[in-house]
């Protein structure tokens, strides 16, 4: 009984297998950052190192004078955040974003981007 | 000290001492003590202690899951104990997030498990007891193992179920030795206490019992505690280079301590025990195991405050993040 009480403990380490994360850093985005893009994109895409908690990661694209350009709130699946953006005239874009990743850490940053030639 | 790193180490010692007295006396107590009439005083007197142990414990570990549960629903929005509660931040966070469905889940293995608990005390010896004894050591190693889902645990994508089952086994571990070493100095010291007829043998069977667990615990701790390390360090220079990594070399080192006195008392004091057992040196030979596991205990709790700060802590593998 005790040898199985050992190895179904064992076994359930093995088979409980999903959550836990670490610190969500931002691995790269779309635009890139502190990059210039002839054409205006249609949505800001974030691409972090670990899985997210949707209910408290957010992102907000501004404009140069500090007046939103987002569509709302961001479509979070796994570790991307994507966001739509209204039509961009040429010009300089900061993206701030906040997210939590689901070991429950928080990280925040922000970058610019440029449309135009 | 922030209030959360108190209210983590609180949560942790408490939850590693549920674990250890229940699996301490299904692997060891249990077997040892077997209704042996012998020692009737000791036996009430131990299951006495060690059942105070075990639901002051749980309560302290369940009061301590809502604490961290608030205190982290304040840090994550940066709202105050009233707000947090008032606008329902703590359900958000308890519904929404991974973190509170583990915590959902933990306080039902706990509850469960408390009622495993209420019915053994019902119960005499028979096929029933060993059921509910083994069901009681699966919900606390639950209980205890389900803390991973609540730490870093997804560094390496594609060898994130490796490393979750490396801290589930670690949380277990920790349980088996550190947890059980509580309920170990006491049946030793409930033993001496009393002098029962025969007691010494009994003392003996229990401290070989308790080598061989923590024999297993130590193995389980070091070559899951290797993975958790590779996962979260990123590169054995950052054992020096980082905080995070001197913290865990100051931790590995009190383990090491820990390890040399375990080492000391199964080679030297437990041989000394099966040897002159019945004699007034046997006695002494004892008291220097409950002394010996006194400071293991001193030594793993310890332990269990690095521990409540590194998981607020960034590992060196998380901040090698890149943005392009």
């Amino acid at each position: 009984m005790r040898i199985v009480t050992l190895a179904t403990t064992t076994l359930l380490a093995v088979l409980m297998a999903t959550f836990a994360h670490a610190h969500a850093f931002l691995d790269h985005a779309e635009p890139r950052v502190g990059s210039t893009t002839p054409t205006a994109p249609r949505e800001v895409v974030l691409f972090y190192t670990q899985n997210l908690e949707p209910a408290f990661s957010s992102v907000e694209v501004s404009d140069a004078n500090g007046s939103r350009v987002d569509q709302g709130k961001p479509r979070i699946s796994a570790s991307t955040m994507r966001v739509g953006v209204k039509p961009l005239p040429p010009g300089t874009y900061r993206v701030r974003w906040q997210v939590l990743s689901v070991d429950t850490h928080t990280t925040e940053g922000n970058f610019t981007f440029r449309v135009g030639p | 000290m922030s209030a959360l790193v108190i209210v983590r180490d609180i949560h942790f010692a408490s939850s590693i001492i549920v674990a250890g007295v229940v699996f301490f006396d299904l692997f060891v107590a249990s077997p040892v003590l077997r209704s042996d009439l012998r020692f009737s005083k000791a036996q009430f007197y131990f299951r006495e202690a060690a059942g105070n142990i075990f639901w002051i414990s749980l309560a302290l570990s369940m009061a301590s899951a809502v604490a961290w549960l608030c205190l982290l629903s304040m840090r994550i929005t940066g709202k105050a104990f009233g707000n947090v509660i008032a606008d329902g931040t703590i359900w958000i966070v308890l519904s929404q997030t991974q973190f509170g469905f583990a915590w959902e889940m933990r306080l039902l293995f706990g509850v469960v498990l408390g009622a495993c608990l209420l019915l053994l005390r019902k119960k005499s010896e028979g096929p029933a007891t060993t059921w509910l004894m083994t069901a009681a050591s699966l919900l606390a190693a639950a209980y205890l193992g389900a803390l991973a889902f609540a730490g870093h645990g997804q560094e390496g994508a594609d060898m994130a179920d490796i490393h979750l089952a490396a801290d589930f086994l670690h949380l277990n571990a920790a349980g088996l030795w550190l947890g059980a070493l509580v309920p170990f100095a006491l049946l030793l010291s409930s033993l001496r206490r009393f002098t029962e007829d025969g007691w010494m043998s009994a003392a003996a069977a229990a401290a070989g019992r308790f080598s061989i667990l923590g024999i297993l615990a130590v193995g389980i701790l070091l070559v899951s505690g290797t993975i958790n390390a590779a996962f979260l360090l990123g590169g054995m220079h950052n054992l020096i280079d980082t905080g995070y990594g001197r913290l865990l070399l100051l931790k590995i080192a009190l383990f090491a301590v820990m390890l040399f006195l375990a080492g000391i008392n199964r080679q030297y004091l437990l041989a000394r025990l099966s040897k002159v057992g019945g004699t007034d040196l046997g006695s002494r030979t004892v008291q220097q195991l409950i002394r010996s596991g006194a400071a293991e205990i001193a030594l793993g709790f310890a332990i269990v405050l690095i521990v409540g700060v590194l998981g607020m802590m960034a590992p060196p593998n998380d901040i090698a993040g890149h943005i392009h």
